[in-house]
């Protein structure tokens, strides 16, 4: 008996029990004969339907990522960028996407020179409904209730994905697994794992936008500020790393060592496992880590001795780079992704960005950062517009193409002179083009990551060996992907709750011994039921 | 306007003051005290709400976020970087539409709604009392409330935010409130005139409730002209998009970018206060320079007219 | 013909035929708000139901699960977290009632006091300022004024001083939630009550100034009478608000404090139920809620009639 049965039966008990109260009142009515979802099996991404991986060759980087897995990086933009679609993916109906945005909207069409030109290249009219991110859930529920979700939608997190997909998406196996996905040479290039995340019971729903190794999070110093003081971005070992922080904090100067508290870095430092490991037949959650006390202890100790900003719980996520910006704290854990926007914010001109990867807390070796997840979304087409499958994945295909394409170029740059210009063979944005280019598209589909940072001299090479030393060895999620439906249902209020344990315990509100009761309380409120899930699905995928 | 008496029946020697006698020293130094300090507290960090949002990026960020006075000089990039593109000032007209269209309905509504129910004592005044409480503390909830607004074919218009919220339950008890507290000789007396129901409410009871009309009024405008989250829900098209929802577009809660959206080298965004700053302060200054004529209406000394005699 | 000659039920159906004859000018004058009030209030409420079911938007209310009182379970699972957040809760509700509520009451009876039009004016102007400004940025200007690197503090360190604890302390958390309320919004809900002051008439203060009373006596006979109707609406109806208490304020501050300080009503629902997409456990709460608000507002009503005052609505 699949859990759900077991789940119907519950509910009809519970039923009786209320119509024996006579409240039921019309019990017909009442019964849940012929209501929800399929039962579909929480089966995860089966290796024989996943896309072959074809690797696009056309345009040559200047530092090559493949073999370590981590982004190709550019210093320039190419010269002559080739043209990697020949005619226009659309079939002239118009085309309706729903998706979020970080950006602030664009003009509209009749003012838009981008998004003209836009509709022409793609060869049908594409209108976008976009919402800010934060919101996007929230658009999403009632976009699958009044059955407005377009011809291609974004897909948010709710319960009962698959079911959902099953009922509003279309089925793209035939069109995409194995070497079917040929035919859309730029969707083959996006990376293997990402497309875990898409496949649910044997069948492929949606298209990633892919991220990877470039969401790592890794430990940034400022270069300059370590250097002044004469200190080196590197560490040996746990003492080694509070003598830094220790070294760059100055109160009365109103500097603090860290902008936020370095959790995942110290965690790294003990090897402790990417959200899930694998221990045999099962997968474990990092929370059950023995070394999850003395990890404790070492924050604890950052907080109290004050090297940690006092007000790295409570401002707003911005703050981190404004911290980091002025040199108020030359320390902070971010993501690789996040590297442009540190840029952006430095306001001196000799401010470097340096990583400092973590070593083992014994100083036996190099710690280990975990990996990013491989996606961070994907998008799907609704089942309505099934008979137009093979044009909505052209246009998807178009919106792949890679960093230094001329596709490329237009979409993130958009016509020359009129929305960018070339400063040193590098494109940069008018104020005009920033505005009208915002379609949203890198939520619909996007090819995979480039370090291209233009802004300071030589970052590009910088972040790129930063990435090259840290992530081929860094940890990966095993179920990364892979989808537990108590883990949408519970999950998020299960990890707050943990966050929340972990900021107290840190700021000293709760002693280091409550981490093991909130485990417990973790593993008992969903945890078990999450790993077991993962369990089943990781070996569906196999 | 200030009328002067004097007394001079026996009893202590009063000014008067618009009807009240003068202040003592005390009593009018401890008010400026107390006036100076709640101004005080609320300028001061106005003003910096203010020079955040025209401070040089390179100053908001060395000061940590938040710029009290701008030392470095004025820079305008984040009121440019949000009114560039004329999203923003297209939304502006929107914003407007929606707050005297929406505005004015709602104050019909509402005033109408109110006034019928103060009229105690007809037939199912108590029943529709009771339905308009009611409303006021039970919620529909999201879902439903979109597929209402959808099975009335207003998805996508602009009706879509003006409709559901014209009538605010809690306006209208504050109106009913204030209607029946109007002195009912007036009324009764119209009434036996022969004056009709709608004259009586038009003619008589709006023109003697001026002051809670404006107010409420400002209720409705304000809460028009803030509104986003209808929008968000109801308007797929962008450029039918009020202000309020344009502008959270622009404020980024530390969710990744690529430069490619960051718009490359040497087009350096504001930082995120002074973009948040910026748009607070487009936001509050059309209610700044609309605040006045709404406050005559309650001035001191507006004559209460029709009741003497 | 009399009312004799007729039985008592036709009697009562004649009656109410022709009260709704008499009064239908006035009915006619209600129907427009009501349509709206029952168009879009009451029309969506059945959508409620789906507190009574594992409510998905992809199966819609007809073909979602039913779930009976599951959801409203979900709440009270009698957790001792539950409880703090109830009693949370309930003290900030007391002390909103107690402190904030007066507050613009305050100040408009001192700015009405005010002799100069223009003073009363301008200050009103400046204080309902920061009304307009989103929680995001009341916290932000609290942090940057008594953060842990505020104004205050970075001068301190920079004297030499010990800083003071005030963003992130536990023990300074209510008066912080309660300064920033009164902050934000007391400028704003002095215009109501200086409306309602305006009307007073003004002939009562000139005539009871001839018998020689002084201010205090007219503020407590003349003004204070005038401002009690309104008052005690606002009180009642506040209650109808009660047990929603700055949720987006708090939320954005939780992490600072733990959620044993912080922790609200609608933020433990929040954290424990809606965050996983729960629709059904947001409708049963709102539905709790709802029910808990009606009941404490009618009986404010009634303890207000008691007192001999109107209430929100007469018997």
């Amino acid at each position: 008996m699949s859990t759900d049965d077991a789940q119907l039966v519950t509910r009809r008990t519970l039923l009786a029990g209320v119509g024996a109260l006579g409240l039921a009142g019309a019990a017909g009515a009442c019964s849940n004969e012929g209501r929800g979802g399929t039962a579909e099996g929480n089966a995860g991404a089966s290796g024989s339907v996943r896309p072959t991986y074809v690797r696009y060759t056309g345009v040559k980087p200047d530092l090559a990522g493949a073999e370590y897995d981590i982004p190709d990086a550019f210093n320039r933009y190419p010269g002559s960028p080739v043209s990697a679609i020949t005619k226009p993916p659309g079939d002239g109906k118009p085309i309706e996407v729903l998706t979020y945005t970080n950006t602030p909207i664009p003009p509209k069409l009749e003012q838009n020179r981008f998004w003209q030109e836009f509709n022409k290249r793609v060869g049908s009219p594409v209108s976008v409904s976009l919402t800010p991110s934060v919101d996007y859930n929230k658009k999403f529920a009632t976009s699958v209730a009044g059955d407005k979700l377009g011809d291609i939608f974004m897909v948010g997190s709710v319960p009962q994905i698959p079911q959902l997909l099953e009922a509003k998406a279309t089925d793209l196996t035939a069109h995409l697994s194995g070497d079917n996905i040929r035919k859309y040479p730029y969707l083959a290039n996006l990376p293997e794992v990402g497309w875990n995340s898409c496949i649910f019971g044997d069948k492929i729903y949606g298209v990633p936008i892919p991220r990877g190794a470039i969401s790592s999070q890794a430990l940034y110093s400022r270069a300059d500020i370590l250097e002044k003081q004469g200190l080196k971005a590197e560490v040996k070992n746990v003492d080694d790393f509070v003598e830094l922080c220790k070294q760059l904090t100055d109160k009365r100067q109103n500097r603090f060592a860290l902008a936020t508290a370095p959790t995942l870095f110290v965690r790294n430092m003990f090897d402790i496992p990417n959200t899930w490991s694998e221990s045999g037949k099962s997968v474990v959650s990092y929370l059950e880590h023995e070394s999850h006390e003395e990890v404790f202890e070492i924050l604890r100790k950052l907080w109290t001795s004050g090297y940690v900003h006092p007000d790295a719980f409570s401002g707003q996520n911005q703050d981190l780079k404004v911290r980091f910006g002025n040199g108020s704290s030359p320390l902070v854990v971010d993501t690789f992704s996040g590297w442009p926007s540190y840029l952006q914010t430095a306001v001196s001109k000799e401010a470097q960005i340096a990583i400092v990867p973590p070593p083992k807390h014994d100083g036996s070796g190099k710690g280990r950062i975990w990996m990013g997840a491989p996606a961070i979304g994907f998008t799907a087409i609704n089942k309505k517009s099934e008979g137009r499958v093979e044009a909505l994945l052209s246009y998807l295909n178009f919106l792949a193409t890679p960093f230094g394409t001329q596709e490329y170029l237009f979409r993130k740059f958009g016509l020359p002179v009129v929305h960018h210009t070339l400063v040193d063979g590098n494109p940069v944005l008018t104020e005009r083009g920033f505005s009208e280019i915002q379609l949203g598209l890198m939520y619909q589909a996007d090819g995979p990551w480039t370090i291209f940072l233009p802004e300071k001299e030589g970052n590009s090479e910088v972040e790129f060996n930063a990435m090259k030393q840290t992530c081929p060895e860094a940890l990966t999620n095993p179920v990364a992907g892979l989808y537990s439906e108590t883990n949408v249902r519970k999950g998020p209020q299960l990890t707050d709750d943990m966050n929340q344990v972990t900021d107290d315990i840190i700021q000293g509100r709760k002693p280091v011994s409550a981490w093991a009761a909130a485990v417990k309380k973790w593993k008992s409120g969903g945890g078990d039921q999450i790993a077991e899930e993962f369990t089943k699905a990781l070996e569906a995928s196999r | 306007m200030s009328r002067v008496d004097q007394l001079t029946e026996g009893k202590r020697r009063q000014v008067l003051v618009g009807g009240m006698p003068m202040p003592g020293r005390p009593e009018r130094i401890g008010k400026a005290v107390f006036l100076t300090i709640i101004c005080g507290l609320v300028v001061f960090p106005f003003i910096g709400v203010i020079s955040t949002s025209l401070a040089t990026p390179e100053e908001v960020i060395r000061a940590g976020g938040f710029v009290m006075l701008p030392t470095h000089g004025i820079d305008l990039s984040a009121y440019r970087s949000i009114l560039s593109g004329g999203t923003v000032t297209q939304a502006l007209v929107v914003s407007a539409f929606i707050t005297v269209v929406g505005t004015a309905i709602a104050l019909l509504l509402t005033c109408t709604l109110g006034w019928a129910l103060s009229r105690r004592g007809t037939f199912g005044n108590k029943a529709l009392l009771l339905l308009v409480l009611i409303s006021l503390l039970f919620n529909p909830g999201l879902i439903p409330s979109y597929l209402v607004v959808q099975q009335f074919g207003l998805l996508n218009s602009l009706w879509s935010v003006i409709l559901p919220v014209c009538v605010s339950a809690f306006n209208v008890i504050v109106v009913r409130a204030y209607f029946i507290g109007l002195p009912s000789e007036v009324i009764d007396s119209a009434r036996i005139d022969g004056a009709s129901e709608w004259k009586l409410f038009w003619y008589i009871g709006l023109p003697l409730s001026k002051a809670v009309v404006a107010v409420i009024g400002l209720f409705y405008g304000v809460g028009y002209w803030n509104s986003f989250f209808g929008a968000l829900l109801y308007l797929n098209d962008s450029s039918k998009w009020p202000l309020q929802l344009v502008l959270r577009t622009y404020v980024v809660n530390g969710v990744e970018i690529g430069a490619q959206d960051l718009g490359g080298a040497g087009e350096a965004l504001p930082p995120q206060t002074s973009i948040q700053m910026a748009i607070l302060m487009i936001s509050v200054v059309p209610i700044l320079c609309v605040y006045p004529f709404i406050q005559r209406h309650f001035a001191k000394g507006v004559l209460t007219g029709a009741v003497k005699g | 013909m009399t009312d004799a000659d007729f039985t008592p039920s036709e009697r009562r159906k004649r009656s109410i035929a022709t009260r709704l004859w008499r009064d239908s000018p006035v009915l006619l004058l209600a129907i427009p708000g009501m349509l709206i009030i029952l168009a879009f209030q009451y029309y969506p409420l059945w959508g409620n139901v789906i507190a009574f079911q594992d409510y998905q938007p992809y199966l819609g209310i007809n073909q979602s699960l039913w779930t009976g009182f599951e959801n409203f379970a979900t709440i009270v699972r009698g957790d001792p977290e539950f409880l703090n957040a109830v009693k949370n809760t309930l003290i900030l509700t007391a002390i909103q009632t107690v402190i904030v509520f007066p507050a613009p009451i305050v100040v408009a009876l001192v700015l009405h006091s005010l002799l100069s039009n223009k003073l009363r004016q301008f200050v009103q102007t400046i204080i309902y300022v920061p009304h307009f400004m989103s929680w995001v940025i009341v916290v932000a200007v609290f942090q940057q004024v008594l953060g842990g690197t505020g104004m205050i503090n970075n001068w301190l360190r920079g004297h030499g001083y010990d800083p003071i604890h005030v963003i992130g302390s536990v023990d300074a958390f209510r008066a912080l939630l309660t300064s920033q309320v009164m902050w934000k919004d007391t400028g704003w809900a002095t215009i109501l009550f200086l409306a309602v002051l305006s009307q007073i008439d003004r002939s009562l203060y000139e005539a009871s100034a001839v018998d020689g009373a002084s201010r205090w006596r007219q503020t407590w006979h003349i003004t204070l009478p005038g401002l009690k109707p309104i008052i005690i609406l606002l009180l009642i109806l506040k209650l109808g608000d009660s047990l929603t208490v700055g949720f987006e304020q708090i939320i954005l501050q939780q992490q600072g404090v733990g959620v044993d300080a912080s922790e609200v009503l609608d933020t433990y629902v929040y954290n424990n139920g809606i965050l996983g997409g729960s629709w059904g456990v947001s409708a049963a709460v709102g539905l709790v809620k709802s029910v808990v608000a009606l009941a404490l507002v009618l009986g404010a009503n009634k303890i207000a009639h008691r007192l001999g005052e109107e209430g929100v609505y007469r018997g």
